[in-house]
């Protein structure tokens, strides 16, 4: 089967990406509003994107008005990525319905917001890595109904809890249980996992 | 355990980033040469980035000279996202090693080459879904060792077995069968999961 996505309607190509495209890591978003709000929300469009330095990015759905989390961003220039585990899996799910801006999802989710070390926006004490992000560019991919932007951030700031990695910086993924995002409303464990070595 | 990057060596944040960061899809790359050799790579700093237009992104890392694979699609503007799956694992595997330009991992990997429809290189056969992208931008991140470039391109093809998707476009994860990528050498199944509904 061949599809011209210019010849279908965009939900249909948008089922084909978050179907195929999977496991996706999740990308668990907090945020701070220029008036002081919390914002906490999580996107699949996410991944590290550069090693050196360390830069993560994410993409909103483009929205009239635009999600909390990008406004929040344009406005502080800083954002948490929190990696989201089997524990607080149901948490999240909470933090993805659709709320006003003067809706803290923290305590929609009952997460525990934490002092960052160094930017404003708290972190999620539940989650077992922390990332503290500044911003580096905002691009406008699409301004479509299922378009988005893409937010590329640096990372200033590790926070990792001990129980989970070792002196080399490996981290235990049993002890980790990173959840990823499938189609549909459907998620993965990591707990099924094989090894293999990169040829030389 | 607090970290600043900039205190620590470049290996340690990005082993952080890779073993944290999961599962990461994989996106199994194939391109073409200003010669006509086939590469075929794959990345896992990789996702999609929009829905409309469908946009993908994938971030080859540093290597002088350049990796194949970001030379091609620089000189071509155009490359092939295959989607790996349990059966093509091993020859993905075999597919990961340094290379010279010259190397078909194709024909490294055992994997078939087939036509395109509107972009020259070709797509794996084996695998059950394959998306034709034009290059839309390529962003510099960083120059230094373990930096990076992030590619982006719209897919203009989408190719799908049809034994995997219904007649509403709902892929069936249990016949995709897509492996991700955690830390290390580990790779992930996708047949544990579990449903929730947003509220």
């Amino acid at each position: 089967m061949t599809i011209d996505p210019a010849s279908v309607p965009a939900a249909n190509a948008y089922k084909i990406l978050i179907g195929a495209i999977v496991p996706r890591p999740i990308g668990f978003i907090s945020t701070i509003s220029d008036s002081g709000v919390f914002n906490l929300a999580p996107f699949s469009f996410f991944n590290g994107v550069c090693g050196d330095p360390p830069v993560v990015c994410f993409a909103p759905n483009a929205r009239t008005p635009p999600k909390d989390t990008l406004v929040n961003i344009q406005a502080t220039g800083e954002f948490v990525v929190n990696i989201v585990s089997e524990e607080i899996a149901e948490q999240m799910n909470f933090c993805s319905g659709n709320y006003p801006p003067e809706v803290d999802e923290f305590q929609v989710s009952g997460l525990t917001p934490v002092p960052s070390d160094i930017i404003r926006p708290p972190r999620v004490l539940e989650s077992h890595v922390n990332m503290e992000c500044k911003a580096l560019q905002v691009i406008e991919v699409s301004a479509r109904p299922w378009g988005g932007s893409l937010v590329l951030g640096e990372v200033v700031r590790f926070h990792v809890d001990d129980a989970i990695i070792d002196s080399r910086f490996s981290i235990d993924p049993d002890k980790l249980r990173a959840i990823g995002r499938m189609g549909g409303t459907s998620y993965a464990r990591t707990r099924d996992r094989f090894d293999m070595i990169r040829p030389a | 355990m607090i970290i600043d990057p900039a205190s620590f060596p470049a290996a340690s944040a990005y082993k952080i980033l890779i073993g944290s960061i999961v599962p990461r899809p994989i996106g199994f790359v194939s391109t073409i040469s200003a010669e006509g050799v086939f590469n075929l790579a794959p990345f896992s700093f990789f996702n999609a980035m929009c829905g409309e237009p469908p946009v993908v992104g994938f971030c080859p890392g540093n290597r002088n000279p350049p990796l194949d694979t970001l030379a091609n699609v620089r000189a071509t503007g155009e490359f092939v996202v295959n989607i790996a799956t349990e059966d093509i694992a091993e020859a993905m595997n075999l597919s990961a090693g340094d290379y010279a330009p010259s190397v078909d991992e194709f024909t490294v990997s055992g994997l078939t080459p087939a036509p395109c429809e509107v972009v020259r290189p070709p797509r794996v056969l084996e695998s059950p879904v394959n998306m034709e992208c034009k290059l839309l931008q390529i962003i510099e991140l960083s120059a230094r060792p373990l930096g990076a470039s992030l590619v982006l391109g719209e897919v203009v093809r989408f190719h799908l077995d049809k034994t995997i998707i219904d007649d509403r476009f709902r892929i069936d994860p249990d016949r995709l069968r897509a492996v991700g990528r955690m830390g290390g050498t580990a790779y992930c199944r996708t047949r544990d999961r579990f449903e929730m509904i947003r509220p």
